[in-house]
């Protein structure tokens, strides 16, 4: 009887989970069903046989949306940018290339830019959206403007659009012409930020984040949430996309993700952590390619705190630490290869601005003794427990990190333990990331490491004091505003340069930051993978100026 | 038994609305701008124009307790909000993963028991001998190791070195029965490991108590083979107290393992509940907990069912 009961039970417990599974659709959302048509490629054991023209991607991103104007993700970017178009694109020295646009100025006045789109592209079609060919026109592109306006629609750069675009008008089929408010220096910038969505869609309430409709080289398939997107050759695209398909498989954990570039089951990797890289350099079929502009990261002080408002304080601490040595101890590798720079400025150094030798002739140079002269000059004397004081109060802080990367962590231990041998009481302390940037943003921290910042409107955010939102921490110089301010001015690519350069040469001597390094996300990528040069995937891979193909025989 | 299982289920109710409040107070208070969450800015660069329409939109302009009402209030209707991140059905995201989570736990906790009941009778058969130190020592070390250290281990074994298995993903059980294996088996003994050292400590130490009982040395006695003792009389009463621990763990498993499912890439509840906290996805947060606590509510519901249906000394009605 018990017996009985005991099997009936098992039964039943197997029975609901086969049951449920049954009914599950891939674990994904209500589109196609997981067939091999869209899994990439079939398995057989470990040991994946890719179709010949089928690129796999690892990402270590999850897809947040795939609503064109809802992302601020890169993740999104990597995928969105393959469906659909946006004005311009970005080529690997930061120069903006064309895209739907083939030639784009601006008037005299620099509040005119007009904008000739090509005359071939086309919105995908068997999708049930569009049966047949449609052109991509001029009216779409205002239309796509115009919807990112509306603060109803919810797009996520509405506030930096709204700020700038006054007007969008049709001149005729293939142009149209932005007014703006102002000067806007990058405005090239947002023509590459925003994406060309088609009138009819939004027009039917289309759903967008299921089942995106662009005019890009690649179409979309399917999204297996949490698994996989798929997309397939746009076959009416301008010029024949070399690939079939592109999946986008999704590997959170990036040792994973080096594991499976390895085992072949993907073609690259979209970041390869430093302790896999002398794996994928042994491997005579994979290569590293590094990203082409290095992500700033910094220690930055507090300015507005009591220790750090005194400047000669900053400097005393930035000589107390040898940075050229943190760096390598936290960046040697046996494969040798250059995972990160020393910077001496704030401005990558293939950004406009960026000078590394301008920057190297004004940063503080180690310098320990002289560090400990400076702090005694001021008063920071040490007492008889080593701490530095003044006025009775010690000279002691915490240097705040986030937990979100490990090298920044271990720069903060780095920088801790060296100022604490000039009797400076820093104690490095890891705080959970969103509560880490949040202290930054409301100046609850006094000492602080941070990244990014490395976009063309970087300089700013970082440097001016106007932009009350951005990580500076409360520090503030009004001939570093005015020079800035003169840059956000300036159309010429080149004098924008050397006022940013300028800019950034009295901000390194202020020393609200010890500069420590540019960091090169490294790519894992498989040697099958063809025209892939410039190593990016934030752009399409199908376009004017390469095709990117993929041989697995 | 009916009025038993009614009566715990509004016991229940209290239960949840008490830890619907502690989530909410705690995400409430949790440091975060939700209009930068939603709007993907996490620098804070909105105009007040698009804050206000944001705020009013997603109900943020309310205060606490009107806010808190209004998320029990459809809370019960099975709407537990849209998600910050993904602008997606908070309720629905969870059950479209459900299934994944499901499979995953079923076959991890299959593969636990097939190593820990023969394991557990034989270090309490072999009591104090090479068997049992043995039992015991893997039991202490399948406790000890952390499952993501494992699933690595596992994966560059049997990915990287001999090229059996696929390193990521998942498969169906209708792209065939090697291919679903292939797929899962890596991610259910990582996360069988644990449950297998827990449950073969449990299993020998009641073992140990049973075979003591005066029943077993009574069916001794009467001649009855060892196996027949063993199996029809020691075994089945030792299971009790370990179907207690089967099923905290199930539990456990509901809730997605969430270290496992990231490593092995595999799309259940655990890796969703992951991303949502790297995104600070407050209403996903929030509806995953919910959730996850009614699940172990029902799971200890049914527990409580089966011992009395395993067990016939085991009344649950007052009156009996």
């Amino acid at each position: 009887m018990l017996k009985k009961k005991w099997m009936s039970l098992i039964a039943l417990a197997l029975a609901s989970v086969m049951l449920l599974s049954a009914c599950a659709k891939n674990g994904g959302n209500d589109q196609k069903d997981n067939n091999d048509d869209g899994g990439g490629g079939t398995s057989t054991g470990g040991e994946v046989v890719k179709d010949a023209n089928e690129l796999v991607i690892g990402t270590y991103m999850p897809v947040t949306t795939l609503v064109p104007w809802k992302t601020t993700s890169d993740g999104d970017g990597y995928i969105l940018r393959q469906i659909y178009h946006t004005l311009v694109e970005m080529d690997q020295d930061s120069n903006f290339v064309p895209s739907l646009a083939t030639e784009w100025e601006c008037s005299e006045d620099g509040l005119t830019w007009t904008v000739k789109i090509r005359d071939d592209i086309y919105w995908q079609t068997g999708n049930g959206l569009f049966d047949e060919k449609v052109k991509v026109t001029a009216e779409d592109v205002k239309f796509s403007y115009d919807y990112y306006l509306d603060p109803a629609n919810g797009s996520v750069r509405y506030t930096e659009l709204s700020n700038s675009l006054k007007e969008v008008k049709v001149v005729d089929e293939t142009t149209v012409q932005f007014i703006t408010n102002d000067i806007d220096v990058l405005w090239e910038y947002k023509m590459y930020q925003n994406y060309i969505i088609p009138r009819q869609a939004v027009e039917q309430n289309w759903d967008f984040e299921n089942q995106p409709v662009g005019s890009g080289a690649y179409k979309f398939v399917e999204h297996v949430i949490d698994s996989q997107v798929v997309l397939e050759r746009n076959d009416e695209f301008f010029k024949e996309p070399a690939l079939d398909k592109v999946i986008f498989k999704i590997i959170s954990d990036k040792s994973v993700s080096a594991i499976a570039l390895q085992n072949q089951e993907i073609d690259m990797s979209l970041s390869v952590l430093p302790t896999e890289v002398g794996n994928i350099v042994n491997k005579d079929y994979l290569e590293l390619r590094a990203s082409e502009v290095g992500s700033y990261r910094w220690v930055g002080f507090n300015c507005q705190y009591e220790f750090f408002q005194d400047v000669d304080v900053r400097r005393a601490l930035s000589m107390a630490v040898d940075m050229d040595s943190a760096v390598e101890a936290i960046f040697k590798n046996d494969a040798g290869v250059t995972l990160a720079k020393r910077s001496y400025g704030p401005i990558s150094y293939e950004r406009p601005g960026g000078d590394e030798e301008r920057f190297k002739a004004v940063c503080i140079e180690y310098n320990p003794e002289e560090a400990e002269k400076l702090l005694d000059e001021l008063g920071w004397k040490k007492g008889s427990d080593g701490i530095r004081a003044k006025d009775g109060q010690k000279l002691s802080f915490t240097l705040q990190v986030g937990n979100n990367d490990s090298n920044r962590e271990n720069l903060a231990v780095i920088v801790s333990s060296q100022l604490k041998a000039i009797g400076v009481d820093c104690t490095a302390q890891t705080v959970e990331w969103g509560t880490h940037t949040d202290d930054i943003k409301n100046g609850n921290v006094q000492m602080y490491i941070l990244g990014g910042y490395s976009n063309l409107d970087g300089p700013y955010r970082l440097m001016h004091s106007s932009d009350t939102m951005s990580p500076n921490c409360g520090y503030s110089n009004p001939e570093v505003d005015a020079l800035l301010d003169e840059a956000w001015r300036t159309i010429d690519i080149d004098e924008r340069s050397e006022l940013q350069t300028q800019a950034a040469e009295i901000f390194i001597a202020d020393a609200p930051h010890i500069f420590p390094y540019f960091e090169y996300t490294q790519m894992g990528v498989s040697k099958a993978v063809t025209d892939f040069e410039q190593a990016s995937v934030y752009r399409s891979l199908c376009n004017e100026f390469r095709n990117v193909g993929v041989n697995h025989k | 038994m009916w009025t038993y299982i009614v009566r715990r289920l509004l016991q229940a109710i209290p239960t949840l609305l008490i830890i619907s409040l502690l989530i909410f107070s705690l995400l409430y208070i949790t440091p975060g701008d939700p209009v930068d969450l939603i709007l993907g800015t996490e620098d804070g660069t909105v105009s007040e124009e698009q804050r206000a329409v944001v705020e009013e939109q997603w109900g943020l302009d309310k205060p606490f307790l009107v806010r808190y009402v209004d998320f029990v209030v459809n809370a019960c209707k099975g709407d537990l909000g849209t998600s910050y991140a993904t602008n997606q059905d908070v309720f629905d995201s969870v059950m479209t993963r459900m299934p994944a989570t499901l499979k995953l736990a079923a076959f991890s906790m299959l593969l636990a028991l097939m190593v820990s009941v023969p394991l557990g009778i034989l270090a309490a058969l072999k009591h104090n001998s090479i068997w049992d130190s043995l039992a015991t020592a893997l039991a202490t070390v399948g406790v000890s190791l952390p499952k993501f250290w494992f699933g690595l281990v596992l994966m560059i074994f049997f990915s990287l070195r001999l090229g059996w298995l696929p390193s990521t993903g998942s498969a169906e059980l209708s792209e065939g029965l090697g291919t679903f294996l292939s797929y899962i088996i890596m991610p259910a003994a990582s996360l069988a490991l644990g449950m297998a050292a827990t449950q073969t400590r449990m299993i020998r130490s009641s073992m140990l108590d049973v075979l003591n009982q005066d029943y077993v040395r009574y069916a001794r006695s009467k001649g009855l083979r060892e196996r027949v003792v063993i199996w029809g009389h020691a075994l089945k009463n030792a299971m009790i107290p370990v179907i207690t621990v089967i099923g905290g763990e199930v539990g456990g498993l509901l809730g997605g393992a969430v270290v496992t499912e990231s490593i092995f890439s595999w799309p259940g509840v655990g890796r969703l509940m992951m991303n949502s906290i790297s995104k600070r996805d407050y209403p996903m947060i929030q509806g995953i907990t919910l959730m996850l606590c009614i699940s172990y509510l029902l799971v200890n519901l049914f527990i409580d069912i089966v011992y009395a249906w395993v067990d016939p000394r085991i009344r649950l009605d007052k009156k009996s």
